[in-house]
């Protein structure tokens, strides 16, 4: 853990005892911090809409249950954790299975996306949508929202050694697509022939 | 030394800052097979980073805190105490009278009798504050439980103060 991340920490620690002693611009300040994270998550199962009315169901429970936070751990696994769990809710009682394309998709049309594609960041962006739903949240969780195996292991409610091997295993996936012959070549060019 | 196995070198490639040891680094600067293999790690991992993420939406937080300020509305944290002392003071509108009784005192029984109507009017009062639903219910089964008290204090008093009065 980096300097940064263990200040981000006592800054936690500090917003979340004032929360928890009824400071409300002390809360209002976590939700600035992890507005992005929380939304994100709920993006990934949801429609932007109910992504949105999940993220924020997510800081409304934080908030009832402020007194349950331990202010000497790190809230963002919490916090995932319930915006993980309030959006698989809806996903299935609105769809069937997980929205394996709930990111922004680029669109092709725009100039700034045409060079960009012709990138392995492309590749990476276009790659990820053909993992298994899991490989992509874990591969997420882990570069997306810098959280530990311990911490995904939580989020996931899957054993440490499991969230390793979904993250080897899609980067694995990617690495390959990245280094296919003509993956570049067929990317730069855009549209199939 | 030998190559750097291939696991380590995934691992070192998992984050930008994951510094090799000084010996793993002397032979990264040697072998191009292995300095190769960490940079295409290193390469996916900042792709990784940098892919195009959705945007929070416009004004995000204050519509949170809104939620969380009707949530707090709702909350039934003060009504629940006060709700407890009425409770507690409608227990004991109760419990005075029949201890006064036990000493059979008409005259401590009439203040007991007393003692319960200033204490209903209390719990009454309480109850009232808390103005919820749920307080509004529980409104009628604590003022028929003090009235019971009292109207039982009455009634035993007055079984007792008449017994005394044979006697
Ligand atoms: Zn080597």
């Amino acid at each position: 853990m980096s300097f940064a991340g263990q200040a981000d920490g006592a800054a936690d620690a500090f917003l979340v005892r004032r929360a928890q002693a009824g400071d409300r611009d002390a809360f209002a300040a976590l939700v600035v911090r992890y507005q992005g994270p929380v939304f994100r998550c709920c993006r990934r199962h949801l429609d932007a809409a109910e992504a949105e009315d999940a993220a924020q169901e997510t800081f409304v429970r934080a908030y009832v249950h402020v007194q349950k936070i331990d202010p000497g751990r790190p809230l963002l696994p919490w916090l995932v954790t319930i915006a993980r769990r309030l959006a698989l809710d809806r996903n299935r009682k609105h769809k069937p299975t997980l929205d394996v394309d709930a990111g922004d998709k680029p669109d092709p049309a725009r100039l700034e996306d045409r060079l960009q594609a012709r990138t392995e960041l492309a590749i990476v962006a276009n790659g990820i949508r053909t993992l298994k739903p899991i490989e992509q949240e874990t591969l997420l969780l882990f570069h997306v929202e810098c959280l530990s195996y311990a911490d995904i292991a939580t989020v996931l409610a899957l054993p440490i050694g499991t969230v390793m091997t979904h993250l080897h295993r899609g980067r694995a996936k990617l690495k390959a697509l990245v280094d296919a012959p003509g993956t570049k070549t067929a990317v730069s060019q855009g549209a199939p022939r | 030394m030998s190559h750097v196995t291939e696991e380590r070198l995934a691992e070192l490639g998992l984050s930008l800052n994951r510094e090799p040891t000084e010996e793993e680094a002397a032979h990264l600067s040697r072998c191009g097979a292995c300095a190769s293999s960490l940079a295409r790690d290193r390469a996916l991992t900042q792709s990784l980073e940098c892919l195009p993420q959705p945007e929070t939406p416009p004004d995000f937080v204050g519509k949170a805190m809104a939620r969380v300020s009707r949530a707090e509305q709702r909350a039934p944290g003060r009504s629940w105490l006060l709700l407890l002392i009425a409770a507690l003071l409608s227990a004991s509108a109760l419990v005075v009278p029949i201890a006064l009784i036990l000493v059979a005192n008409f005259s401590a029984v009439c203040v007991g009798v007393a003692t319960g109507v200033e204490y209903l009017v209390a719990a009454v009062h309480l109850v009232s504050l808390a103005a919820s639903k749920l307080a509004a219910a529980l409104v009628g089964t604590l003022a028929v439980t003090a009235l019971a008290g009292v109207v039982g204090a009455g009634v035993v008093g007055h079984a007792l103060g008449a017994d005394a009065a044979v006697k």
